[in-house]
């Protein structure tokens, strides 16, 4: 299981060269237990612990322009930057690596692993050699494990970052030093899938709700469209349209009785025409025959005219019958002659006697007048008749005009119902055409509305299977991650209590879930206690206790490591000023100098602060003073840090016994 | 068997009726004890009687009368004149010429009136007689008692109040002979002032109504005379 770790970093020894930061080159060589690095300000002591972390993961992040800027501000010159170089020798459980890098370009100048030493070729990139070899030997699983490593963990700058408060951070550590090698990896490629289904889930959603807002608006907008059809009274259009469909045919019933009606007169009209006409043949032929008898009464009461005419004519006038012109009296009498004696035509010779007979001595007068009479009734009668019929037949027609004008008021009201009937069809058929095409296009907004927002939340359900499914992983590691932490807690508790004791008395360590931002599940982070509380907050502590308390869960994590894994580490600690104005000083030495057995340790700390330096130095072993690197000595110092330096050599010969 | 078309017997009937309305005339004349007529007379008395016949409502037979020279003038009167006395129903009391005209004097012989007598016993002729004698004795107190034109004799005074006869007046004033006057027409000037005098009679106060209707007819024909008498002076 051991093997499975990962290993952390051991710088053994570090050499400074051309940094004109310093007065000259400089190196040392780290041991076991206490590493003193003291100095005064603006000497580069801080800038050291830059340097190591510089040149063992290369550029710190957040911190690109760091040594340029400070060459910048230094006055350096261009031509200066390839002189400055840092190289390391570093203890990976059983590998030695050495890497020297340019200060200022990051570049790897040289590389070895237990002294195999690699160079660049055409093929091969000296960084990714490095980092291979790196990943290799201490399993972490990039470069930047160790940078957040070196960062949030064995390097503690003066007014540095709280692990202890920090949750993601701590977890991170956590699963880096006290799970298997690849778990923290595994953890965060998980974490990220769940983070990356969750903003897909997150994503679709926004854009599932747009379109699920754009399809509530639609549907609300053919809702209304519907009910403003309805508002629009189709219905009562409807019953309108029955009522007047009703009405036509009953009009229509009533229209066709008034043409019966007229059609049944009309045909009374012509037979009773007929009948007048017959009437008046019959009146005619009554007057006719009245005349023919008159004629014959006529007749038989005069002579033929025409002969006894003729006579006269020619016997007082001489006149011609045929021509009317003057003949001779002698011809004329003896025409005359001829006509009265003989009684025979003159011209022709026929027999005259006829003609002259008197046509009374024939006839019966009184019965020819009787005839006359009674046909003059008879045709009185029938023109009175005719008179009364004729009457009727205006009637008729005064009667037919009238229906005909009820039919002409019908077929107006017909025609208007009918044309009521169009236009009211019209518009019934115009809103369900118009309906029909503009819920038409609503369905087929909603259509493709429906499909983006079923679309969307297949992908959210896709999400959300996956989420669910790495976020069960994910569970399940923090549950190995919490198992694992149950077994490191009480030890890591004991050594933080035994840390902390002397200043804030019992202080233990609790587990607590906590869904961090990074982890986006309850995950178990340390909690420190005392005085009865669970500091949860940094708030919640003091300036002091919780410098205190970051520097003792640090050592207490390295020390528990040391115990677990068997591997050290190089654990950089530059207190803070504020924890000496407290006169707890002797308290902190003390809880530092109990890590001094359990692996390395660097103090980086101004000179001034002499009671802290002794009292860690008193602990430190006898050959303190080759664990020191004096800045006075490799820093550049100010004019009045030369004035100064007398006392300060003093002061450090008196720390360390020199 | 000849056969004869309708207009062939009307036309046969008109020329009976003819005869027997000249035969009324000279009836007429002999009945009121006027000694003769002439021709002339003749047409001017059948003219009033046929213009004014629809006072009495009957249609008479002479239509075709022209403005002549002599006032209205129809052939058919003429015709009709010599026909009867071709058989002897008419004498010629005396005849005469003057220049290219003539002149005679007809009046009804014994078998004439026998004729009238005959005829009479139908209804319908006892009618036109009776018309025509309502007329005639009007003329007869119009030439006998008025100061009618000297230029005539008997009942030819009459032309002078012919002359008055709207109808043709209105015709004469145009100054185109041979025109056909508008005998039968029912919107002739003759007509319009028959109707007025209806009318006035119908608005007659009753006192002078003996509820007879030839007195009405006779009182309407008097007026009717009395206009023509009135233009005539007028004229004169």
């Amino acid at each position: 299981m051991e093997d499975t770790y990962i290993k952390l970093p051991v710088i053994r020894k570090i050499e400074v060269k051309g940094y004109k930061l310093f007065s000259k080159d400089w190196e040392y060589t780290f041991k076991r237990g206490l590493n003193l690095f003291v100095g005064a300000n603006m000497l580069g002591k801080t800038t050291t612990a830059y340097i190591i972390l510089y040149g063992l993961v290369g550029l710190p992040v957040g911190q690109k322009d760091f040594f340029a800027d400070r060459v910048k501000g230094d006055g350096g010159k261009e031509g200066e930057k390839g002189n400055a170089r840092v190289k390391l020798t570093i203890e990976i459980g059983k590998d030695i690596i050495e890497i020297e890098r340019d200060l200022f370009t990051s570049n790897i100048i040289f590389f070895s692993r237990n002294g195999q030493v690699f160079e660049s070729g055409e093929n091969n990139n000296l960084e990714k050699l490095y980092e291979e070899n790196i990943i290799e030997t201490s399993r972490i699983s990039t470069l930047d494990d160790y940078k957040f490593l070196l960062k949030k963990l064995l390097i503690r700058e003066e007014e540095g970052d709280y692990l202890l408060w920090d949750w993601d951070d701590q977890m991170r550590v956590l699963r880096l030093l006290f799970n298997y090698d690849k778990f923290d990896a595994e953890f965060r490629r998980i974490r990220n899938r769940v983070k990356d289904q969750d903003t897909i889930f997150r994503g679709q959603q926004d854009i599932k709700k747009q379109f699920k807002r754009r399809l509530e608006v639609i549907q609300n907008q053919k809702y209304e469209s519907m009910k403003k059809m309805g508002e629009q009274s189709l219905d009562e259009l409807k019953n309108k349209l029955a009522v007047l469909e009703k009405s036509i045919v009953s009009r229509d019933r009533e229209h066709q009785e008034i043409i019966s009606g007229i059609e049944k007169l009309e045909e009374s009209k012509r037979e009773l025409t007929e009948s007048i006409y017959k009437m008046n043949s019959e009146i005619e032929e009554l007057d006719s025959e009245i005349t023919k008898i008159e004629n014959t009464l006529y007749q038989g009461i005069y002579e033929d005219p025409k002969i006894p005419l003729a006579n006269h004519k020619l016997k007082h006038y001489q006149i011609c019958m045929f021509c009317n012109n003057k003949i001779p009296v002698n011809k004329a009498e003896k025409i005359i002659d001829i006509i009265e004696s003989q009684r025979i035509c003159p011209v022709c010779e026929s027999n005259l006697r006829e003609h002259y007979k008197l046509a009374d001595e024939d006839i019966d007068k009184d019965s020819l007048i009787r005839m006359i009479d009674e046909k003059q009734k008879a045709s009185e009668e029938k023109k009175e008749k005719l008179e009364a019929e004729q009457g009727r037949l205006d009637e008729m027609s005064q009667e037919i005009q009238k229906l005909w004008s009820e039919e002409e008021r019908v077929k107006t009201e017909l025609e208007k119902d009918i044309l009521e009937i169009d236009d009211i069809k019209l518009k019934i058929s115009k809103p369900e055409y118009e309906r029909t095409k503009d819920l038409a296009v609503y369905d087929r907004d909603i259509r493709t509305l429906q499909d983006q927002v079923n679309h969307y939340q297949t992908i959210m359900d896709e999400a959300k299977i996956k989420r669910t499914k790495e976020t069960s992983r994910l569970l399940s590691m923090a549950k190995e991650y919490s198992e694992r932490l149950e077994k490191i807690r009480d030890d890591l508790t004991y050594y933080f209590n035994d840390y902390v004791y002397s200043f804030l008395g019992d202080c233990r360590l609790v587990t607590r879930k906590r869904k961090t931002d990074e982890s986006r599940i309850p995950v178990d982070i340390f909690v420190p206690v005392f005085d009865g509380r669970e500091r949860h907050y940094r708030f919640q502590t003091s300036k002091s206790e919780r410098t205190f308390l970051e520097y003792a869960f640090r050592l207490s994590l390295c020390q528990v490591f040391q115990k677990i894994t068997g591997g050290d580490s190089l654990l950089t600690i530059e207190p803070s000023e504020g924890i000496f104005d407290i006169g707890n000083v002797p308290i902190l030495a003390e809880a530092i100098s109990k890590y001094y057995d359990v692996s390395y340790l660097l103090i980086i700390s101004n000179i001034s602060r002499s009671d802290f330096l002794q009292r860690i130095v008193e602990k430190a072993r006898k050959d303190i003073k080759e664990r020191v690197v004096n800045y006075l000595e490799v820093g550049k110092l100010s004019d009045a840090q030369k004035k100064e330096k007398e006392r300060y050599d003093k002061e450090l010969g008196r720390i360390i016994g020199s | 068997m000849e056969v004869k078309y309708k207009y062939q017997i009307i036309e046969e009937n008109r020329e009976f009726k003819r005869l027997n309305e000249i035969l009324y005339v000279l009836y007429s004349v002999r009945k009121l004890d006027l000694t003769n007529i002439s021709k002339i007379g003749v047409q001017k008395c059948i003219y009033l009687c046929e213009i004014l016949a629809p006072l009495r409502k009957i249609i008479l037979s002479f239509l075709n009368f022209i403005y002549w020279h002599r006032g209205p003038y129809s052939k058919d009167v003429q015709n009709s004149l010599d026909y009867l006395v071709s058989i002897d129903a008419v004498n010629v009391e005396s005849f005469s010429t003057y220049e290219a005209n003539s002149y005679a004097n007809y009046i009804i012989t014994e078998a004439g009136c026998e004729l009238v007598e005959k005829l009479t016993l139908y209804p319908k002729e006892r009618d036109r007689l009776e018309w025509i004698e309502i007329v005639m004795r009007i003329i007869r107190a119009y030439v006998g008692s008025t100061n009618l034109g000297e230029d005539y004799t008997g009942i030819d005074k009459i032309i002078d109040l012919v002359y008055q006869e709207p109808s043709f007046k209105e015709v004469r004033q145009e100054k185109t002979k041979h025109v056909l006057l508008p005998v039968g027409e029912r919107d002739n000037l003759t007509m319009e002032l028959i109707n007025f005098l209806e009318r006035v009679e119908e608005n007659l106060p009753k006192v002078l109504d003996s509820g007879k209707y030839k007195l009405n007819l006779e009182t309407i024909l008097l007026s009717f005379f009395e206009y023509l008498y009135l233009e005539y002076l007028s004229q004169s």
